[in-house]
């Protein structure tokens, strides 16, 4: 781990040995925030009666885990603009054997995780040769290839207007409530899990810099491909579930339209943190639609203000700022700056192509 | 026979409009190294420009035309200076940027114009014979002003200053600075060039189809695979995969059904990605 973490911070950065020990009361805080936040999304039900505002909850939760999918393979380097098109790939493999051959909703969601997870390792194969912006064209066209072939399928995938009649998991949706929230909180917590172990050190050092990274044993495609296997997992997994609460697979929900929105609320979180797809989505989604569903119209015009606003002043998103102004507070109490980034630069241009 | 004629100029039109919208996108990807998601956008708003131009403001088509253009490539400039140049190429910067900007388009035409079936009124109505088959004289002037732009676009790449300043930081940004090429410049052209044509594709394609605000994502589509195939960093194999998407497109479904074409090109893609990344006549 050490030497890893060497790699990492080339010229020994002094401030990463420290890190540890000046990390540990942050930490308690932090599941101190998460346990909070649980506890109320928890026990939200009990107070919020308008079925409105769950169906906008559930959507949170689903797009909370595509979106921390979106970034747990882009920690490895990888701009994923095919997100949509994995979900895709794990809601129709749920609904097809939900909707012919009448399988249980309860083998069919695992069913989509797995099926996602298969086709986006095989894709990732060719494609770990491809790197930054090229990535990001093949992986674009990609998500079309993918929603075409599979409106291609004729009766069995119900053409471009979507297979209709996947079968509902529960009739109440307090149940899909709670469904939703233990699918986020698993999903999240493995890829928590995922980002802050040895693997995902790997694939940061593997997303900085391939050939430093190559010269100390860690191989780039094998950690690429994994990447895209453990992120399109969970992205299939509450696609399925996603198709099931609607009761229909659509083209339309998986396009390029959708990875954008993923891609918007990932950007505006923040790439570079793990809370920052949680984040965009509180911001661009539940929020909006909580307290400003008259301005349905002129959401977007909003939503590019907030990401021009962004992208000139703050890179790292809301979650950056959030940092930037704890950093600073800690700074005026005397304890000392806290690092900027503290969980590792991710980008997709990593230098040394 | 005559949907022979027919199948030539559309042929012809669409590889234009493929070639036209490649050239841009790889412009701006090769020179500037940003990917430009806008550009479809651009396209589609170019081509609803010149619509209103001509049937709001009741412009000819023979001066509605130009001034599309010239107004997207000063809009490529503006673009460039106040919005790619600060991001300084960070990729994920210039996605935001780039995703901004086509959301306001798209958005914009989206609610005021979207719901309605709209198409770029012919410059000239009629047909004329072309030996014993009639063909609209609007296709054939398409015809034409395609032809004359396409070489033109050969000589600006290949014998003017410009081009041969673009193609040299396309090879080397440092060494084509050393030489006296100023960047930033070469930067701006490359936008306006690129927004440029875009516009003269929109407009080709917007009097060829029903206009939509949506036809820039499938265009954005076609040009990554028309990259894709051609290689980055390759203007001539972008002519020839241009024109090969071009009998893709607009002769085959004439005897296949269209859905079969797009999956036989994409896989086809694809299969070509996994063989050689870099494409048929790339580099890198």
């Amino acid at each position: 781990m050490s030497e890893v973490k060497a790699v990492l911070a080339p010229g020994g950065d002094p401030a990463d040995r420290g890190e540890a020990s000046r990390a540990k009361p942050r930490r308690w805080s932090g599941i101190g925030a998460v346990g909070v936040v649980m506890i109320v999304l928890a026990l939200l039900p009990l107070a919020i009666s308008g079925s409105y505002y769950m169906h906008v909850l559930i959507l949170a939760f689903v797009y909370v885990v595509v979106s921390s999918g979106f970034r747990t393979i882009s920690i490895s380097g990888q701009f994923n603009i095919a997100q949509g098109a994995f979900m895709g790939v794990g809601a129709y493999a749920a609904a097809i054997p939900a909707v012919w051959l009448h399988w249980s909703p309860w083998v069919t969601i695992p069913l989509g995780a797995v099926a996602a997870t298969v086709v986006g390792s095989i894709i990732a194969y060719p494609f770990a040769r491809l790197r930054t912006v090229y990535y990001a064209m093949g992986t674009l066209f990609l998500g079309y290839v993918i929603m075409n072939l599979i409106t291609a399928g004729g009766k069995t995938t119900g053409m471009s207007t979507g297979l209709g009649g996947v079968q509902p998991l529960f009739s109440n949706r307090t149940h899909y409530y709670y469904l939703a929230f233990g699918l986020m909180v698993v999903s999240m917590a493995c890829m928590y899990r995922f980002e802050f172990s040895r693997i995902g050190v790997r694939m940061k050092a593997v997303a900085q810099s391939h050939q430093v990274a190559a010269s100390v044993g860690i191989g780039e495609r094998r950690n690429r491909i994994l990447a895209v296997a453990f992120g399109s997992f969970f992205t299939g997994l509450l696609g399925a579930f996603y198709c099931h609460y609607q009761g229909v697979a659509s083209p339309s929900s998986y396009g390029l339209g959708a990875t954008l929105l993923i891609i918007m609320y990932v950007l505006v979180g923040g790439l570079n943190s793990f809370w920052g797809p949680s984040v965009g989505v509180l911001i661009l989604l539940v929020i909006p639609e909580f307290y400003f569903r008259d301005l349905k119209g002129d959401l977007p015009y909003v939503t590019a203000a907030i990401l021009l606003i962004i992208a000139f002043t703050l890179p790292d998103g809301i979650v950056g700022l959030v940092n930037l102004v704890k950093n600073r507070i800690v700074k005026r109490l005397g304890r000392g700056g806290l690092p900027q980034q503290p969980e590792g630069e991710v980008r997709a241009d990593a230098p040394g192509d | 026979m005559e949907t022979a004629v027919q199948t030539v100029i559309n042929v012809v039109l669409l590889g234009v409009v493929y070639i036209l919208m490649g050239m841009g996108f790889a412009f701006i990807l090769n020179l500037l190294g940003i990917f430009n998601l806008a550009h479809g956008a651009i396209f589609m708003s170019a081509s609803y420009g010149c619509y209103l131009l001509v049937v709001r403001l009741g412009l000819p088509g023979f001066v509605a035309f130009p001034l599309t253009v010239l107004v997207a490539a000063a809009f490529g400039v503006v673009v460039e200076r106040f919005l790619f140049r600060p991001m300084k190429a960070d990729f994920n910067r210039t996605m935001m940027v780039c995703i901004a900007l086509s959301t306001v388009l798209v958005t914009t035409f989206n609610r005021f114009l979207g719901t309605k079936v709209l198409a770029i009124p012919p410059f000239i109505e009629g047909t004329t014979g072309i030996g014993p088959y009639k063909v609209q004289t609007d296709r054939i002037l398409a015809f034409c002003i395609g032809v004359v732009i396409l070489v033109a676009i050969i000589l600006f790449v290949d014998r003017s200053r410009w081009g041969a300043q673009m193609q040299a930081v396309t090879q080397n940004r440092e060494g084509a600075a050393l030489q006296g090429v100023r960047f930033s410049r070469v930067a701006a052209i490359a936008c306006a060039v690129g927004f440029g044509l875009a516009a003269i594709a929109g407009v080709f394609m917007g009097s060829l189809y029903n206009l939509t605000p949506f036809m820039g994502d499938i265009t954005l589509i076609k040009v990554l695979m028309l990259v894709i195939l051609a290689g980055v960093g390759s203007f001539n194999g972008i002519f020839y995969v241009g024109g090969l998407l071009g009998v893709l497109y607009g002769a085959l479904p004439v005897v296949l059904n269209g859905a079969v074409v797009d999956a036989a090109a994409s896989i086809m893609v694809l299969a070509l990605l996994v063989i050689r990344p870099q494409g048929f006549f790339g580099h890198e």
